[in-house]
């Protein structure tokens, strides 16, 4: 079973090499790209849920080729086909290297304005459409206005995966899961 | 050991053949062909997880061959093949799927072979051929549609040195001049592959 298989396999491999084709991608857009509000160098404070205040400093802002493989599945990709990128991505990444932590927040946005957020890839991971409704929130006693507010609960015991609030203005307003928070300080 | 013994057998197997010739008819020195041949593998288009998979439009490859018999069982030559493909992507445009690109390639081929033919009688003949190591040089010319949304990175002017051609059986009816032809196999030359043969009158 296996040699035929081998074979198969190798005479595919040996039919596509005579091939070549374009590479075709999905523009980002600068309104899309826009939507995640950071710059270089840029830092903004989180308090966590001890009470400490963090410093999250921008260290990379790229704009790649992208493909959902290289986002969260990076271990499911080793078991299956790798997905090829198909489109334009912009990558923030803040990160805090500090005595209390060492954290890292991840954004990525895709064109139709679909953002990816990671934090710690272990505390939480979601994927949100910004074009779907926002609502109004209050945090720490600020108003914010046009938030996209995202949460997961274990559907059998009800307890919080996670929930995060973020806007297009002004970004991260508040991440949390079980255990762990972060709230943007004004 | 495997190798050796595959090795031993391919070696006994064309030392059969080239026996078994002794009492048949003589194949020409220099013989031409032209033929046409269904899915060559410069159409072959496997691109697991490509987002953006072409419609294709294959036309099949034109190839024309010249082969010089060292013995009227072995002969070596060159195939020249031609394979013009077209291409269409679609992608997502304002929420309808569009046509954002057409790739018109050409691929160009030359692939020198072997080609053993293992029975040679008055009106038919069976053969096999290989061919590896060939030249390919493709062309493509592209049209984009939607650049301002869609980025079309060309595939660049190649030159392999994996142009090929396995021909595990192929028929010949005619006479020792001319004779149309088919066969099977993989390679340029398409998975099957109907065309024409002539053969230069030998000098006696």
């Amino acid at each position: 079973m296996k040699k035929p298989l081998l074979f198969c396999i190798a005479l595919v491999a040996l039919m596509a090499s005579c091939v070549e084709e374009p590479t075709i991608y999905l523009r980002l857009p600068n309104e899309d790209a826009a939507s995640i509000p950071y710059q270089m160098d840029d830092t903004i404070k989180m308090c966590n849920q001890d009470g400490d205040t963090l410093s999250f400093i921008v260290t990379y802002d790229e704009t790649k080729p992208f493909s959902e493989d290289y986002w969260g599945y990076p271990n499911d990709a080793k078991m299956s086909i790798i997905r090829q990128p198909w489109c334009y991505a912009r990558t923030v990444l803040l990160h805090c290297n500090s005595d209390i932590t060492d954290s890292r927040l991840m954004f990525t946005v895709i064109p139709d304005k679909y953002l990816y957020f990671e934090w710690n890839y272990e505390l939480a991971i979601a994927e949100i459409n910004l074009n779907s409704p926002t609502e109004t929130v209050e945090v720490n006693g600020v108003t914010y206005e046009n938030v996209h507010v995202d949460s997961y609960y274990d559907p059998q015991t009800g307890d919080l995966w996670h929930l995060w609030y973020y806007s297009e203005e002004v970004g991260l307003i508040a991440v949390k899961n079980k255990n762990h928070s972060l709230t943007l300080v004004p | 050991m495997k190798k050796t013994l595959f090795v031993l057998c391919l070696i006994t197997f064309f030392s059969g053949a080239a026996f078994a010739q002794l009492d048949t008819v003589r194949s020409n020195k220099n013989e031409f062909s032209i033929g046409y041949g269904h899915m060559p593998s410069s159409s072959f288009r496997y691109r697991p997880g490509c987002m953006f998979y072409p419609e294709t439009d294959n036309i099949g490859a034109i190839y024309v061959t010249y082969t010089r018999r060292l013995t009227k069982v072995i002969g070596i030559g060159l195939t020249f093949c031609y394979d013009p493909i077209h291409l269409d992507y679609y992608g997502t445009v304002n929420g309808n799927n569009t046509l954002i690109c057409k790739v018109r390639e050409n691929s160009f081929t030359l692939i020198p072979h072997l080609k053993i033919n293992w029975l040679n009688t008055k009106y038919v003949n069976l053969y096999s051929k290989v061919g590896f190591m060939g030249f390919q040089h493709v062309t493509y010319k592209q049209e984009e549609f939607y650049p301002e949304i869609y980025e079309v990175n060309p595939a660049e002017i190649t030159h392999y040195l994996d142009g090929f051609q396995i021909t595990p059986v192929g028929v010949e009816v005619g006479t020792k001049r001319c004779a149309g032809f088919i066969q099977c196999g993989i390679g340029m030359e398409g998975i099957i592959s109907i065309g024409f043969r002539y053969g230069l009158k030998d000098k006696e």
